[in-house]
């Protein structure tokens, strides 16, 4: 075997269990789902051809899915910039309980998910599509790479406060969109306590502005790995 | 900690992330406060089938196959793409010979598409090809279908046309995909092929001879009846041993499906 042959070996080996994971968090992230194979062939290829860089024990999936997030936000930049907004300040405190509280629907939905998971695809993509993108990113990589708040942070280059919030945010967005739908269908017939209207409002604590911006290679168009070794996912 | 502390904590407290402490008194509070221990659970679990949904993909086999190829990390050895461009030089040959003894001449025949269509269909309905994804649930097939090709598809015809579904899948074609749903009518085997309108580009055959016939087309191809026609994103071929008309109806519904639903 050549070196080329086991070089190309090696990476497949890391690569294959990815596949799934990898194709289904690029369907959900991205805008446009005919780009899927298109971004799925640049990350591969990009990250093959810099296979040299990857440390061997270390966290194969975080650098693999760094390159296709990285390749996915330079995608769905022509349609949704990445806008770092305002983010809690109060992170951990996720108020989303309240709702359960509040309303009847929520609380049969948490009862009984089948009814509306069956029709989770219908509802899911245009959920996805409305969150901002560090939001579905943050989701996206939590439930499909089962990643820790830490490998996020690190994927994404931004705190984990930042990881907590987003995700936290996406997480309600989510539910109150399933709890919409759910709602409109009638999928669970009341046999109410009382209606409970669905808070769509963030935390209300202060909240502040973060910089985010110097450790957001994601904005650089440039591809993934054209500087330095750690914005390749190398520390990862 | 009391109840409000315990629930504002819940997403740090599922994911298990954050403070080591905090999980302790979490843990505590929930071993002396069933209300919360339910209500945590619940959470769970909710959040935990949501997960799985976002999740649920198997990877699409000839997606991964090109885009390693086209990676550089799997190459084909030369003696194998050798022998591999003799044998399609063969069997393109045999095609020919074998198209021209099939078909005389002044029978409605199709055209390049039409011959792929029918040989799929031939495969499948003689258990020569199992489907990618094998299922009789409509819902289960529209959803592997959006999930998986990279053009706008139309779920299945259904009831409307007697149309059974028995699976799908996606293949490629000339680097063209094409989706394929095959099911029964009234234990007629069916095949349904689908392509997306701008495909056609790649068979200019396949277009003229749509073209001429208005966005339809009926012929021969094989053994089996086909009728084949053009909606607003699609081209799409209905091959199987049914009669003509009843290959036309299953066109018209798998056109007109999702309009009327709205989708």
């Amino acid at each position: 075997m050549t070196d080329s042959q086991a070089r190309a070996s090696a990476f497949l080996e890391l690569l294959v269990p990815l596949r799934g994971p990898l194709e289904a968090y690029c369907r959900r992230m991205l805008r446009d789902r005919s780009q899927v194979e298109d971004v799925i062939q640049s990350a591969v290829a990009d990250a093959f051809r810099k296979f040299d860089r990857y440390a061997a024990g270390t966290n194969f999936k975080a650098w693999m899915f760094r390159f296709v997030t990285l390749e996915v936000f330079n995608r769905n930049s022509k349609h949704e910039p990445i806008v770092l907004g305002e983010v809690p300040a109060d992170l951990p405190a996720d108020e989303s309980w309240e709702l359960v509280l509040t309303n009847d629907t929520f609380e049969a939905m948490v009862e009984n998910p089948d009814v509306l998971l069956d029709q989770f695809d219908d509802v899911v993509v245009g959920a996805l599509r409305r969150l901002a993108p560090l939001e579905r990113a943050t989701l996206l990589l939590r439930a499909i790479g089962e990643f820790s708040y830490k490998e996020i942070h690190e994927l994404l280059s931004i705190p984990v406060g930042s990881v907590i919030g987003y995700l936290s945010r996406a997480r309600r967005r989510l539910r109150i969109a399933l709890a919409d739908y759910a709602t409109e269908r009638g999928l669970y017939p009341a046999e109410k306590k009382g209606p409970g209207p669905i808070r769509r409002n963030g935390p209300t604590g202060a909240s502040h502005k973060l910089d985010l911006s110097a450790r957001m290679p994601v904005l650089d168009p440039k591809p993934p790995g054209a500087s330095e070794r750690d914005q390749e996912g190398g520390s990862t | 900690m009391n109840c409000h502390e315990a629930r504002q904590h819940w997403m740090l407290y599922i994911d298990s992330e954050g403070d080591p402490e905090l999980h302790f008194r979490i843990s505590d509070h929930l071993a002396m406060c069933p209300d919360c221990a339910e209500w945590f659970a619940k959470r769970h679990r909710f959040e935990q089938a949501v997960a799985e949904r976002l999740a649920a993909s198997e990877p699409t086999a000839q997606l991964w196959d090109r885009v390693l190829g086209k990676a550089g990390v799997v190459q084909p050895a030369a003696g194998r793409r050798r022998w591999l461009a003799i044998g399609g030089v063969l069997a393109a040959a045999a095609a020919i010979v074998l198209a021209v003894l099939l078909f005389p001449k002044g029978q409605p025949h199709g055209s390049e598409l039409a011959a792929i269509a029918a040989d799929w269909h031939e495969r499948w309905s003689q258990g020569a090809m199992r489907p990618d994804l094998v299922s009789q649930s409509d819902e289960q097939v529209d959803r592997y279908l959006k999930d998986h090709v990279p053009f706008r598809v139309h779920c299945p015809p259904r009831k409307d046309v007697n149309f059974a579904v028995a699976g799908a899948g996606v293949r490629t074609v000339k680097d063209q995909s094409a989706a394929y749903i095959v099911g029964n009518v009234d234990k007629a085997a069916i095949t349904i092929l689908v392509f997306a309108r701008d495909s056609l580009d790649a068979f200019p055959l396949d277009r003229s001879h749509l073209a001429e016939g208005g966005g339809r087309h009926r012929c021969r191809e094989k053994n089996y009846e086909m009728v084949s026609g053009i909606t607003a994103d699609n081209v799409v071929f209905v091959v199987g041993a049914a009669a003509p008309e009843v290959l036309e109806q299953v066109l018209n519904a798998y056109g007109s499906y999702h309009e009327t639903e709205g989708a």
